[in-house]
This record gives C-alpha cells, sequence and structure tokens, in this order.
C-alpha cells in the first residue's frame, strides 16, 4: 500500500513543501528513510514506530519504506514525524487516504504519542499556500499568524478522532500575555547633550552609530533607549521579522506578530557564525538577521574578534547575508542598524586629553582591532564624556522619550515621502536631489574635503546625517551650514581612535 | 657628520653591547682591557668578569662581523668609554654606557648648557605647545634641547628645537636600538635630529627592544643635562625615572605647573610641591638655566607678555564675531572641555556651537581634538 502526505521543512528562514510517501509491503519487517534525512530525520523512525505504538495502534509487521520528495533536497529537524506517521497509519489502511491527502502535517512526535512544538512554523505554513496545515497546537497561534485555516493538534490519538470527524480539534492555547515592556527613557539621562542628540538623529534616520567612552560614560545607557525611540515595524517587516524569529526557534511575545523592532545585543565572545548565521546541517539565522529591521549593539566593540567584526561588512552594504555552505544555499536578511560602543583606549581614559595611561603599543593594538573599512561604515560617531557631580545628581531631568518619539516619527514620515524606509538609504542622486546644500554648507564640506579630513564616502555620509538633522529640526528642503557643522561634530569619536594614525 | 669604517676595536665593542646585557656587566667585562681582547677572553671562558664561564654560550663565530655590517646598515658609529672621542660629559658620569652607538655631530654636546626636556606620552595639546615652546627657546638661546623619542612631550619639545633654527640642535637619547623604532612618524624624526644634532644609543643596532631598557636609558639624560626640565607627567609616569635619576647626580628639576585635578599634570604638581623649579614657558627655562649654570643666555620675549595687550587695543581679537561665537568663546577655558559641556554651558544649539566651534578655530581662537575644546591664549578677552 502508497500512500503520500504533504509536510515541509526548513531552509534557513524558508520553508519547503515535501511530499512524505510511505510504502507498506510484505518482507522482513524493516523501517527505512530515504530522500537525504538528516541525523534528526533518520531518528524520525524511532520516535514515529515508539509513538504509534504507545497510542495503542497496530505498526505494520512488514516492510516500511519512506521516501521524502523532492529527494535532492536535504531535510533537517524533526517536523516530519507527524506527516510519516500520518503516511503510516494512511498506507496501513487506518486513515481514508482522501482524508489525509488536502492536509500538510507538521510536528515532532514524543514516544507516548503526543505532538511537540518544532521552530519555523511561520515560514513553513507559509510556504504550503493554500494547502490547510496542522501544527502541534502550542505551533497554532504562530501558524495562524500566516495561515487562519491551520489546525491544531495534541496527541496523535485525537488528531486521528478529529480527522476522521470524531473529536473537536483543540483550541489554541491563550498564550499568556507577558509583563508590559518597559522602555528606558531619555529623561533618565543627565547631561550628554551630543550623546542625547546622536541617539535622536540614528533614531530618525536610521544611521549606524558609534558610542565611544570611558567606562561610566552611559554607552550602554543611551544605547539602550534607542529601540523605544524607533517607530513601530510596518506590515511587511513585521512579517519577515517573525518569520526569523519562528525560525530561530525565538519565542514571539504574546504569540503575536512582531511590531517593535528587534534590538540585539550579543555578547563580546561571539562567533562569527553566531553573529552571521549558517552552521552545520540545518542554516540558523544569526544574531545579525535576528536584528533584521531592528538595531544589532555591540557592546565592547574593540573586544569582538577582529574576523567577527569584519564579517559584518558585507551584509551592513548589501541588507542581506548569503551563507554558502558545500551542501547548501541560504540567503538571510539582515537590514539591521548598528549601534557600537567601545572604550577609546585599554585604560578607558584616552578621550580627554592628557588621561590615557596606555603604552604606544598597546594603543597601536586596540586601535588596529577595529578595521578602517569598519569604521568607515559608522554615520555617526560621538565621544562621550563622564557626566559631572552636579548633572548627576542636582541637573535637571532630560527631555522625555516621548517627545522624541514624536520628531523621529515626523522626520521618518519626510524620509518616506522620499521614497525611502530612512534617510540612511538615500543615495548619492537623491541626495543631490532632496538634500541641496546652502552655500555655505557647501564650502564648509569642501574646505574639509581638500584638507583631506573627510573622505568621499565619508562625504555622503555626513550628507545625508546633515539631511536627518534638518528633517529632526523641521526646516526646509535646504540644508543648512549648522546641520552639515552638527553633523560633522556628530563623528568627531573617530578623532579619539584615529590619535595614533 | 660622516663615518668611516669602523675599526677592529669598535667592531668588537658593537659585538659586545650586542650580547644584550645590562650597562654595569657591560663595563665590568670592558675594565681595564680593549674591547677585542675581552671578546676573545669571553670567548675561551678565561675572563676574569666572567668566573663562571658564561659567554662562551653567548660569543659564535661571526658576530663581530655581524655587528659590523649591522652598525654600518644603519649609519652607525662606535664610541667607546675610554676613548678620546668618548664626550666628556657622560665619562664623568658614576654609570657611564660603555659602549655609544652615535649617530650626528658629538660636537654638539660642546655648544652649550644642555636642558633635558621630558614628559608623558599622553599629553594635553596644551602641553604638547608647552613642550614645543620651551624646545623652541632653549635652541634659540644657544642652549641644547635633550630628550626620548618617545611621542608626546619628547618629542614635541625635540621638534620645537629643530624647528627653531636655533644654533643648537636637540639631542635624543633612544631607549630603542637605532633601528628599533617602529613608528613612521618616530623614525622621521630620528633622521631630522640625526641631521642636525645627535642620536645616542646604548644598544647595538639589531638589539631587542626591552621595557627595562627606556627607565635605564633615562639615567643618561639626567647625566647630559645641567637641568632637567618635565613639562607634563603623570603620578609615577616614565618621567619621574629621569628625574630621580637626576637628583641621584644633582641635577636641579623645574616642572610645569598644571591644572590641580588634570591627571597629565599630578606628577608635575607633586614636583613643584616637593620642592623643584617652577617655569611657565621658554623663557623661565632660558632664564633659570643662566641662573644655574652662569651662561650667558639671552632669553626670548614672551610671546604673550605686554605686546598682545597693546595689539588688542588696537585691534580686539574675535572683532567680527558673531554673538554665538562670542558666547562659545566666554564659555570656553584653558583646560578642554568635551562638546556636550560647551552646549550646556552657552544654552546653544549643537548646530549653532559647531558652526561657532569652527569659526573661532578658523581665526586662531579656540582649537579642539576629537571632541575637546579650549580657548587659546591670545583670544582672551574675547571682543
Amino acid at each position: 500500500m502508497l500512500a503520500t502526505v504533504r509536510s515541509t521543512t526548513l531552509n534557513g528562514i524558508d520553508g519547503r513543501p515535501v511530499e512524505v510517501e510511505v510504502h507498506v509491503a510484505p518482507g522482513l519487517p524493516a523501517f527505512t528513510v530515504v530522500g537525504l534525512p538528516d541525523a534528526a530525520v533518520r531518528e524520525s523512525r524511532d520516535r514515529v514506530r515508539a509513538a504509534v505504538l504507545s497510542s495503542g495502534l497496530p505498526w505494520p509487521t512488514k516492510r516500511v519504506t519512506v521516501n521524502l520528495a523532492p529527494s535532492g533536497v536535504r531535510k533537517t529537524g524533526a517536523g516530519l514525524d507527524l506527516a510519516m506517521a500520518i503516511g503510516v497509519l494512511a498506507a496501513t489502511g487506518r486513515l481514508l487516504p482522501e482524508d489525509v491527502e488536502q492536509i500538510a502535517f507538521i510536528g515532532e512526535l514524543g514516544l507516548d504519542g503526543s505532538i511537540r512544538a518544532v521552530p519555523g512554523i511561520v515560514p513553513m505554513v507559509g510556504s504550503l499556500g493554500a494547502t490547510p496545515a496542522v501544527v502541534p497546537v502550542d505551533c497554532l497561534a504562530e501558524a495562524r499568524l500566516v495561515a487562519p485555516s491551520a489546525r491544531g493538534a495534541r496527541t496523535l490519538l485525537e488528531l486521528l478522532a478529529a480527522l476522521q470527524g470524531t473529536g473537536p480539534w483543540p483550541d489554541a492555547p491563550r498564550a499568556p500575555a507577558g509583563p508590559p515592556v518597559a522602555w528606558p527613557d531619555m529623561s533618565d539621562v543627565r547631561g550628554q547633550r551630543v550623546g542625547r542628540t546622536a541617539l535622536e538623529v540614528a533614531a530618525a534616520g536610521g544611521h549606524h552609530l558609534l558610542l565611544v567612552g570611558p567606562p561610566g560614560s552611559g554607552k550602554t545607557m543611551l544605547a539602550s533607549r534607542l529601540p523605544a525611540l524607533l517607530p513601530p515595524l510596518d506590515p511587511v517587516d513585521a512579517l519577515e521579522v517573525t518569520r526569523i524569529y519562528s525560525a530561530a526557534g525565538v519565542p514571539l511575545a504574546g504569540g503575536a506578530l512582531a511590531d517593535r523592532p528587534p534590538f540585539r545585543a550579543p555578547h563580546h565572545g561571539a562567533t562569527d557564525v553566531a553573529l552571521v548565521g549558517g552552521g552545520s546541517g540545518v542554516s540558523r539565522p544569526g544574531e545579525i538577521s535576528l536584528a533584521h529591521a531592528g538595531v544589532l549593539f555591540l557592546d565592547e566593540l574593540a573586544e569582538f574578534a577582529a574576523p567577527v567584526l569584519d564579517a559584518l561588512r558585507q551584509p551592513l552594504e548589501e541588507g542581506v547575508v548569503r551563507v554558502r555552505r558545500a551542501r547548501s544555499a541560504v540567503d538571510l536578511p539582515a537590514r539591521f542598524q548598528l549601534v557600537g560602543a567601545m572604550n577609546p583606549c585599554p585604560c578607558g581614559e584616552g578621550s580627554q586629553p592628557g588621561d590615557c595611561r596606555c603604552s604606544d603599543a598597546a594603543r597601536a593594538r586596540y586601535e588596529r582591532r577595529l578595521s578602517g573599512p569598519l569604521l568607515d561604515r559608522f554615520d555617526l560617531a560621538v565621544a562621550l564624556a563622564r557626566p559631572t557631580v552636579s548633572e548627576l545628581l542636582g541637573g535637571a531631568p532630560g527631555e522625555s522619550s516621548a517627545a522624541v518619539i514624536a520628531r523621529v516619527r515626523d522626520a521618518r514620515a519626510m524620509a518616506a515621502a522620499r521614497g525611502v524606509r530612512c534617510n540612511a538609504e538615500l543615495t548619492p542622486v537623491q541626495l543631490g536631489r532632496h538634500a541641496p546644500l546652502s552655500d555655505q554648507a557647501a564650502e564648509m564640506l569642501e574646505r574639509r574635503l581638500a584638507s583631506g579630513a573627510l573622505s568621499a564616502r565619508g562625504l555622503h555620509r555626513v550628507w545625508r546625517v546633515a539631511r536627518t538633522i534638518a528633517d529632526l529640526g523641521g526646516a526646509g528642503p535646504l540644508v543648512t551650514e549648522e546641520r552639515v557643522a552638527e553633523a560633522l561634530s556628530l563623528r568627531v569619536g573617530r578623532e579619539c581612535l584615529l590619535v595614533g594614525r | 657628520m660622516t663615518t668611516g669604517p669602523l675599526d677592529d676595536q669598535q667592531c668588537h665593542a658593537a659585538a659586545l653591547a650586542g650580547l644584550d646585557m645590562g650597562p654595569a656587566r657591560l663595563r665590568r667585562l670592558l675594565a681595564g682591557t680593549t674591547p677585542r681582547a675581552a671578546w676573545e677572553a669571553l670567548a675561551t671562558g678565561s675572563h676574569p668578569a666572567d668566573p663562571e664561564g658564561r659567554g662562551v654560550q653567548l660569543v659564535r663565530p661571526g658576530m663581530v662581523e655581524e655587528a659590523a655590517e649591522r652598525c654600518r646598515a644603519a649609519g652607525v658609529d662606535v664610541v667607546v668609554l675610554g676613548s678620546p672621542a668618548y664626550p666628556p660629559c657622560l665619562a664623568g658620569d658614576d654609570d657611564p654606557p660603555a659602549v655609544l652607538f652615535v649617530r650626528g655631530r658629538l660636537t654638539v654636546l660642546d655648544d652649550g648648557p644642555r636642558v633635558a626636556v621630558v614628559g608623558t606620552r599622553s599629553a594635553t595639546e596644551a602641553g604638547l605647545e608647552t613642550a614645543r615652546a620651551i624646545g623652541s627657546a632653549v635652541a634659540l638661546a644657544g642652549a641644547t634641547v635633550v630628550s626620548g623619542l618617545a611621542t608626546g612631550i619628547d618629542s614635541s619639545a625635540l621638534d620645537g628645537s629643530l624647528e627653531s633654527g636655533g644654533p643648537a640642535g636637540p639631542v635624543a637619547v633612544l631607549g630603542t636600538a637605532h633601528d628599533g623604532s617602529a613608528q613612521p612618524a618616530q623614525r622621521r624624526l630620528q633622521e631630522a635630529i640625526a641631521e642636525a644634532g645627535l642620536v645616542l644609543s646604548e644598544q647595538a643596532p639589531g638589539s631587542r627592544g626591552a621595557r627595562w631598557r627606556f627607565a635605564v636609558r633615562n639615567r643618561i639624560m639626567a647625566a647630559l643635562a645641567q637641568l632637567v626640565v618635565v613639562v607634563e607627567c603623570h603620578v609615577e609616569g616614565g618621567a619621574l625615572h629621569t628625574v630621580r635619576a637626576a637628583e641621584r647626580r644633582g641635577v636641579p628639576v623645574a616642572a610645569v605647573p598644571g591644572a590641580v585635578g588634570r591627571a597629565a599634570s599630578a606628577g608635575t604638581n607633586e614636583l613643584l610641591v616637593g620642592g623643584a623649579h617652577c617655569v611657565r614657558d621658554g623663557t623661565d627655562v632660558v632664564a633659570l638655566l643662566a641662573r644655574l649654570t652662569g651662561a650667558r643666555l639671552v632669553p626670548p620675549d614672551r610671546p604673550d607678555a605686554a605686546a598682545p595687550r597693546r595689539r588688542t587695543a588696537e585691534r580686539r581679537p574675535g572683532a567680527g564675531l558673531d554673538p554665538v561665537a562670542v558666547r562659545v568663546l566666554q564659555s570656553l577655558d584653558a583646560e578642554p572641555l568635551d562638546l556636550s559641556c560647551i552646549v550646556e554651558r552657552t544654552g546653544e544649539p549643537l548646530g549653532a556651537v559647531a558652526v561657532a566651534l569652527e569659526q573661532l578655530a578658523d581665526q586662531g581662537l579656540a582649537r579642539g581634538r576629537a571632541g575637546w575644546w579650549r580657548r587659546v591664549a591670545a583670544g582672551w578677552p574675547p571682543g
């Protein structure tokens, strides 16, 4: 007897439909799986057999062959368990073929016949098109984000009853509403006029931001306030982020579509694969993909291994990371805003003139950790100083996040009118059209170019930042000298790092 | 100065120095014998200063030729303690280098009184300017600047002396071998000094650098100088080695005062509290040097004394500034302030402050680096 059941498997962050063909024929009792299964799929045999027997159902004392088609593509994960079990039950006549052939089954089986959650439900269900899917009941909320017709199942026996019309389909369990996210507020930041401005400009324009300062100068404090300033995700990005999170097995807050830009802050011990994505067999999204449409915050930037940082350069340019392995090719979205924080030198005190106690060699070694091309990609680089005691204790609270959020929203709307998500995406041609420079502004930039203080690439970055600053100020289309001067003053942090060069 | 080919004794002296031992041990090996005899005794294990015969393991055939070739490649002359060419001011010291590797003119040491100008590598802009001004004033007055080649104060003082066009060339005392400095800026300065003055090292070309060599080198600066001036120095900074070496030799020490609380001036302020001479600029240094040595030196006019006051009467600096720039200038100090602080003090938006600072920098009234700005002396009081 032959039965064919639909299912799907995960490749990167995309689902790939798979047909599970189950053939039961006379012969020595055996159970083989063919069609490029990986280790987890081969282990399915034991789980499927145990689950069927534990459910009180007979296992055929015949030769069982499972083929996963298309057979040239590597299948990964335990999500094919359920489809195999259903296929065996259909091939042995326990289920009618017409009850199962128009449905796709996704889920991992426990030895007791329970159906367990698997990662990647959103992209997997999304790849099925109009075919209704049966998923583990714990994944039902996730599946319904992309396919309202999806149904859940708790155990193999319950599923059998529901398929035959003798039992109910279980409802999605109520996702416990987590505590409301309390974003830290900008009003906690005392002093730091330049740091605050830089953060607001970064939020409004999507510019990459580097914070340089001694320990205790508030780098991490500022960076952690960025996500709250960013506008909510648009529907396209929300779905994309949800797909990535689902594929990575990261739980979704409240089981709903991601609506806030992600904020990822990996520790500096991260490997290049952890950051960029990939891995053996399954290509998992890395931190930069998890930060897609959001913020990747690298604290203690100089402590990351140099090859790890240099692996960021290509995704920073292209917004996508192309993971290529001998047997897999995956494109993972990675359009993120990079925020870095670091000390100016190993002793930490080097930003204030005369305070550094490092040897020349130690400083030179430290500066080499951050390659020039990576440093170049930061539009904003600010040098922070420690706030004074009077600022910390007596100073007035800073402006609250709410006021900043309103300005950021207006600036983003202006960028959208230019046909880009944010000003960081403006091309040089668009800059010429949408950000005309006043005479004094052009003259100021020319002077910097002529003196070599600014490169051609740097020019465009300053220009974009100046556009964002003008947008935040609510000014007209012309970019004035004041805006350019401000943009230039928001990148002097580079100089602290280039002292020895 | 063109160096002729090294003679046999010089080659052996270079090879001995290349064995990388401390100065006292090297001196013992060379005491009362010629370099060649010392080398041969060391090779056979019969040197009286090496009773355990450890030299036998150190000495390999061909080392003498190798050392000579390295000296030739680096353009270095070899001067042995006790030879007529050896500078008398060092020969009289109680811890003189047994072998000196020399580029430039040794006669620079006879030109006039010598001042060691030393300080921290991590200096403030103001400190670097002071060091440069002192270097220049000392050279113009006909005295010689002695310093190390470290970045920061040392390099600035030597640079000031070179640029001044004064009669005396500067003297650089290296803590490495002549071919040991890695940074391009240091190499350039070293070449220029070898051309105009004198570069000394007690390490053979090709020797490995070591941290302790810098501390040991400081005694040579102290021995050469009739006055040691510390411009900026942290507490327990390396420049204090030179100060201690100077105090042991009875060489007077002077220090430039700095703001209380500024890390880079903490060491110098402490020296002043401990009784060091107080100097503000090149004029003070030259006057002090003249008083201490009895040499006839003409201190150059202090640039910012009476003259600028007359000038402000004619044309006040910052006359054509706009009101924001005036407020920004008023908020600046001689000590660097960071941009956030200037914005806070003036209450002006960042963009306006940035434009004003650019304008002030153009007019030479303020100077900034890496987001830290300070007022330049001539800009006070603002118009």
